[in-house]
């Protein structure tokens, strides 16, 4: 039997859709309301060339991701004390959230914000003049974000991973500091294999290390512990750190229960789109542990209410696509299935957010051992193996690298996991550069993407 | 054996207690000769070294990595292959004022030692180890006090053949005249031997290299760090002693960097900065900015791809800078 093809709706669409919704009783959260307001107030333009799922489950979602800013001035105003954690992606938020006062952001989500706000903001620009031009990432965004003040609030106190880090940010961060924001260094050190006769610990996400660089990271992670409890006013204990990875764990769990339901069914109940913002709540719960619950849980109650009625976001015949990065354009993920794709599995750069922390252990010990199965310190052939393993269980006909546009990774990374992708599964693969507003190189990408899916759906044909 | 060392933190010192030879792969004498093809992104100097690297494996020598940038370690991955023995990355901390750092230093120093052992190398007695540790030192402060005592080239060419083979060979005149022409510092990355025309191009134009704080050039000689006596028996002191001189642009922070160069630019009456970078190499040409907003003095930023394609410009923008400087 057929699925059900749920279309998704435009801005404007959505608007009349929020109506009919509130006329028929929708109850929003605090930072609720329709969508096109961001449009109005913060300058999202990007958004009037989305498509988003016509769910109350992902209108919750969007209101909660574009009011980020706004929530964590409100909290300022109450009194907590604001944390930017920059570049470890999934590790010090854990830590922050758990001393009470304190919450923590990534800075690093203004790479996002060009694309948001179609680059009438100017942050790249302003980047260029402080000195970050484009050879740099869209991360450089960031920069000019902390200088002209009007994205998101100052943090009280900034920390920044440094050691096995892309040069990108590493020379972003040293910049920042130089100009004027003062930021806590703690070593990351480049992960490797244990060698013969060397004591190792075994990560989350099932990779082997070698002791002494957990040792490195547990002791440095103390030290980062000790400043965030010192700015809370509490002393660091394990009871603490312990709460932090309990909460963290449940968020984790339900986003890992998401991910199973909808890259899983045989056609996704959740949009492409919708799944990259639902993964990114993974690493600072959007500064918002609680709310962060229940963003996701009305998620998966969506998806699983989808999966019982047979009611998906693509057409049956969608070639699964596994994605791996995250794209500067969010309109890439529409466009994926515009074109006949889906996303059947993901590695946006922070699947280590997303693995369970071990309860068996010291806090400390285990978020040392989930920083380091970070995809980002280690060799990329790590990283590769991972894709593989996970998109063979998805199931996966197609494989997309997006390539970031001045990335120092991006230079190399994408011919090792392709190449491991065709080797071991044989399936076609492709990496394509996406820019923060992809709408000038859209006749490339179409090109390029579309004759993926065409090759996926001929080797169909091949198959007996 | 010899053992190519891709960056000058490794110690080289090691190596030849271990009884093997080292050698400063940045200042490989074929480096810079062979015309790069590079992957858009990638910096051209890691491009070199890895292929640098891969010929050298392949003729059983070793290599040694640093982790120092991303491009490096990304380059190491294409390299040193879990199976091979021959290379190595040196996981050099980016921080260096706490603890951890300088466990994690000497843990790897630890490796490293491992590693010539697994090479074939065997560890000199305590008194021949000192005598290597203590001359490869006062080979560096020799080196260090000619600064202002030959020409730009031969001085980073006296700098390249130590790192090339440990030797610190003076030509006995001076011939360099320390008040002529204006004093400028050429800060960055590596400068490798056949990109020495810049500075000919500097003094050519009227300019005098005051500093030379390339990573092939006086700054790779490192920090001059008070040394207990003959440590050379005890690892830890040893690896405080080799994790201290670094000097680097990825430090973090990199307040040592800029300590060092405020040292020399202030003593030596610097007016102005040559910024040289490598194309693709971010960590250099991010400082561009806070190099003149440290120092305050005028920049002019040079890289590999105008070294290598565009000469005559070159020239033309060296002496145009050196005319706004006069
Ligand atoms: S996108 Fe890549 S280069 Fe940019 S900050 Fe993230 S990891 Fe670094
Ligand atoms: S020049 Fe820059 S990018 Fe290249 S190897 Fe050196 S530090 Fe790394």
């Amino acid at each position: 039997m057929k699925h059900c093809l749920l279309k998704p709706l435009s801005l404007d669409a959505w608007d009349d859709r929020y109506r009919e919704l509130v006329q028929s009783g929708l109850i929003d959260p605090f930072y609720g309301g329709p969508l096109s307001r961001h449009v109005t107030a913060s300058g999202d333009h990007r958004l009037e060339r989305l498509r988003f799922d016509s769910s109350p489950a992902a209108l919750r979602l969007w209101n909660f991701l574009l009011t980020e800013n706004e929530r964590l001035r409100q909290a300022r105003a109450a009194g907590d004390r604001l944390v930017g954690a920059m570049k470890d992606l999934g590790t010090v938020p854990v830590m922050a959230f758990a001393l009470k006062g304190l919450r923590a952001f990534y800075p690093d989500g203004t790479w996002w914000t060009p694309c948001l706000m179609e680059e009438t903001d100017c942050l790249l620009p302003k980047a260029e003049a402080l000195g970050i031009d484009a050879s740099f990432c869209p991360v450089r965004a960031m920069l000019a974000a902390f200088q002209d003040g009007g994205h998101f609030p100052r943090p009280d106190f900034l920390i920044c991973s440094a050691g096995a880090v892309c040069d990108d940010f590493s020379a972003i961060a040293q910049r920042l500091e130089k100009l004027g924001f003062p930021v806590l260094w703690w070593e990351i050190p480049r992960r490797r294999a244990p060698e013969p006769g060397e004591t190792h610990s075994v990560l989350p996400g099932g990779m082997v290390t070698a002791r002494e660089l957990v040792d490195c990271v547990r002791e440095e992670l103390a030290r980062v512990g000790k400043a965030l409890a010192e700015l809370a006013g509490q002393v660091p204990s394990d009871a603490i750190w312990k709460e932090g990875v309990q909460a963290a764990n449940h968020v984790r769990g339900l986003l890992a229960e998401l991910r199973r339901t909808v890259y899983r069914a045989p056609v996704p109940p959740l949009p492409a789109i919708e799944m990259l913002i639902a993964e990114m709540l993974a690493i600072h719960y959007c500064s918002d542990r609680e709310e962060t619950v229940a963003v996701l849980t009305d998620l998966l109650d969506e998806a699983r209410r989808r999966l019982g009625t047979r009611v998906g976001v693509v057409a049956d015949d969608a070639v699964r696509v596994f994605w791996v990065n995250p794209v500067a354009d969010l309109r890439a993920m529409n466009l994926l299935e515009e074109w006949g794709g889906c996303l059947c599995g993901s590695d946006f750069m922070f699947t280590h957010a997303m693995d369970f922390i071990p309860e068996n252990m010291p806090p400390l010990e285990a978020l040392a051992r989930m920083a380091l199965a970070d995809p980002m310190v280690g060799p990329a052939a790590d990283r590769a193996a991972r894709v593989v393993r996970e998109a063979r269980a998805a199931k996966a006909e197609a494989v997309v690298v997006a390539r970031i546009p001045g990335a120092s990774h991006s230079a190399t990374e994408g011919r090792v996991i392709l190449e491991a992708m065709r080797h071991a599964l044989g399936i076609p693969g492709v990496e394509v550069e996406i820019a923060p507003v992809c709408d000038a190189m859209q006749p490339t990408l179409a090109g390029r993407l579309q004759a993926l899916l065409e090759t996926a759906r001929a080797r169909r044909m091949k198959k007996p | 054996m010899e053992v190519y060392l891709a960056s000058p933190w490794i110690p080289r010192e090691l190596v030849e207690v271990h009884g093997l030879v080292p050698r400063g792969l940045f200042c490989a004498p074929a480096f810079g000769t062979a015309t790069p093809r590079m992957a858009e992104g990638v910096c051209s100097f890691a491009q070199q070294s890895l292929e640098l690297a891969r010929t050298h494996c392949g003729q059983d020598n070793a290599v040694v990595f640093g982790s120092s940038c991303d491009q490096m370690r990304r380059g190491f991955d294409l390299v040193g292959e879990p199976q091979k023995t021959n290379v190595f990355l040196f996981n050099l901390p980016a921080t260096w004022q706490s603890d951890a750092a300088q466990h994690l230093f000497r843990a790897e120093f630890e490796r490293f030692t491992r590693f010539l052992e697994r090479l074939g190398g065997r560890r000199q007695a305590d008194e021949s180890a000192a005598t290597i540790i203590d001359g490869a030192r006062d080979a560096r402060a020799k080196l260090r006090s000619l600064w202002n005592k030959l020409r730009a080239r031969g001085f980073a060419e006296c700098i390249a053949r130590f790192h090339w083979d440990g030797r610190a060979i003076v030509e006995p005149a001076s011939d360099a005249n320390a008040d002529a022409g204006v004093p400028v510092a050429v800060v960055g990355g590596p400068l490798t031997q056949a990109q020495l025309v810049i500075l000919d191009a500097i003094e050519s134009a009227g300019g005098r290299v005051a500093l030379n704080a390339t990573e092939t050039g006086e700054r790779s000689l490192g920090l001059e760090t008070p040394f207990p006596g003959r440590a050379a028996g005890s690892t830890g002191g040893l690896a405080r002693f080799f994790f201290s001189r670094i000097i680097d642009v990825w430090q973090r922070p990199n307040t040592r960097l800029y300590a060092w160069l405020r040292e020399r630019i202030e003593e030596r009456n610097v007016r102005g900065i040559v910024l040289w970078h490598h194309v693709g190499c971010d960590l250099w040409r991010a400082e561009a900015a806070s190099l003149r907003e440290a120092f305050g003095l005028p920049i002019l930023t040079l890289d590999s791809e105008q070294a290598h394609s565009d000469r005559p410009r070159l020239a033309h923008r060296i002496a145009a800078f050196m005319e706004i400087l006069k």
